[in-house]
């Protein structure tokens, strides 16, 4: 392996760094989607955020003005008093948006900024200015179902937001950018279509100076169908992004959503399955106030810890556990261990020989009942191990498998 | 917006409706859907009331252009 090729530790304190951390103590860390035009309300819901029951990261969302740039009207808004449907970062001045994050963000509390702009240099100006280092999106996928910029213009704007994010790299921050080309129209696109996005504009990033991103997917209507999509972006990642720090972000359902308190937790907690089956470090949670209105801070409360007793009972954030001394490559379905045997200590009944974890060319092999993220060698396991086989980062499985 | 669309002579007599979730609060009453109607929208249609009044709003129209 080259230098050049060697993995990018996440820098501590950063988001990606954060998230890393998380994911090998086994948890799964959780976000919602939260965004108040008053800057003592997004306060109180970022404080809120940090002291829910779980592994949580914060989020400031924009409002629709803020993401079509017309900062004026957002502006107005604000003087007159009228709520907006988001944070308007580039509207508040740079002091008030440090004083919302002040003594909140940090190295134990990241803030993401999610925004829906195809030309987010302003923003990504303000998110800077305020101390932040962590956002979201893509020139594809803030292009087509948000805005009439054309592709090629979100293209340069992509760019040259890239060039005010990575600049931060210069000064010691680990600057984090997540795609959001696995969502891309919410629904109607074919699994392999938002993989493709994601997997893109993650190298999007990469060549316009980003070294720690994460790649999204969002659940769609079939379990199956979504876990091997999210092995599949996981084992392309694996393939493509040597050498940064990544990580799988996993947006709960994006289309129309269940009216019925009940349905909309089931589909959240099926959500936090998937996150944990496949491997996934993040999850983006939905409300039960989705289908009816923006929710408030306590449903997103509610919905972190809702998600993270979810991600718990479904086991370990990092996946099964493997036959010992099974030396058969893993297929992508091989998840049958149950989180009992898991948690048990004993030696898993794991998978048919047909599909197992690890194989002899990349080392990755999960001790039963140790802790999610830790890995021991296989027995005669004389391979190289895969760049993040130290702790057994599920992309190098996947690129492995 | 629509107050700028019926300042078009051609756009002030055809049927402009607005609809879906309309607030960021939930349902909205009264007031803000008058307040609507008022700028110059034929109708509004809030989510939570369903399609069915849609409907016949847009069964009631005359059909064709001309007028």
């Amino acid at each position: 392996m080259t230098a050049a090729a060697r993995p990018l530790l996440p820098q501590a304190g950063s988001f990606g760094g954060f998230v890393a951390e998380a994911r090998r103590a086994g948890r799964l860390v959780v976000q919602p989607r939260m965004g108040m035009s008053d800057p003592h309300l997004m306060r109180e819901g970022l404080l809120a955020t940090r002291r829910a029951d779980a592994t949580t990261v914060g989020t400031i969302t924009l409002d629709s003005y803020t993401r079509v740039g017309d900062h004026r009207e957002a502006r107005r808004a604000l003087a007159t008093g009228v709520a907006l449907n988001g944070y308007p970062i580039v509207a508040h001045s740079a002091a008030i948006t440090r004083a919302v994050t002040d003594r909140i963000a940090g190295a134990s509390f990241p803030v993401q900024v999610r925004h829906g702009s195809a030309a987010p240099q302003d923003i990504f100006e303000a998110v800077v200015a305020a101390g932040l280092s962590a956002s979201e999106g893509g020139p594809i996928s803030y292009c087509l179902p948000y805005s009439r910029t054309p592709v090629a213009r979100s293209v340069a704007n992509w760019e040259a937001a890239c060039a005010v994010l990575a600049r931060l790299g210069a000064e010691g921050a680990e600057p984090h950018l997540e795609t959001f080309g696995g969502c891309m129209m919410g629904q109607l696109c074919p699994p392999s279509l938002l993989v493709a996005l994601s997997v893109l504009e993650a190298l999007f990033f990469r060549q316009h100076g980003l070294r720690s991103v994460s790649l999204s997917y969002a659940q769609q209507t079939h379990p199956g169908q979504d876990a091997e999509a999210v092995t599949a972006l996981r084992r392309l990642a694996g393939e493509l992004l040597v050498g940064l720090d990544w990580h799988i972000v996993i947006y709960t359902y994006m289309g129309v959503y269940p009216h019925s308190a009940g349905g909309a937790r089931l589909l959240l907690e099926e959500a936090a399955r998937l996150a944990v089956r496949t491997g996934a470090a993040r999850l983006v949670v939905k409300t039960e106030a989705e289908a009816h209105r923006i929710p408030t801070i306590a449903e997103n409360v509610r919905a972190l810890e809702t998600a993270a007793r979810a991600a718990e009972q479904a086991g370990p954030a990092v996946g099964p556990s493997r036959t010992p001394g099974c030396t058969r490559r893993r297929s992508p379905w091989c998840t049958p261990s149950s989180a009992s045997t898991r948690t048990s200590g004993a030696p898993s009944p794991g998978p048919s020989r047909t599909g197992c974890w690890t194989s002899r060319t990349a080392c990755t092999l999960t001790t039963p009942g140790a802790p999610a993220a830790i890995s021991t060698r296989a027995a005669g396991c004389t391979g190289p191990r895969s760049a993040r086989c130290r702790c057994a980062a599920p992309q190098a499985r996947a690129a492995a498998g | 917006m629509v107050r700028k669309l019926r300042a078009c002579d051609e756009l002030r007599a055809t049927p402009i409706v607005i609809g879906g979730k309309l607030g960021i609060a939930g349902v909205e009453h009264g007031d803000r859907l008058g307040a609507l109607v008022d700028a110059g929208f034929d109708a509004v249609f809030e989510d939570s009331a369903g399609i069915v009044g849609f409907h016949d709003f847009v069964r009631a129209l005359p059909s064709g252009v001309g007028r």
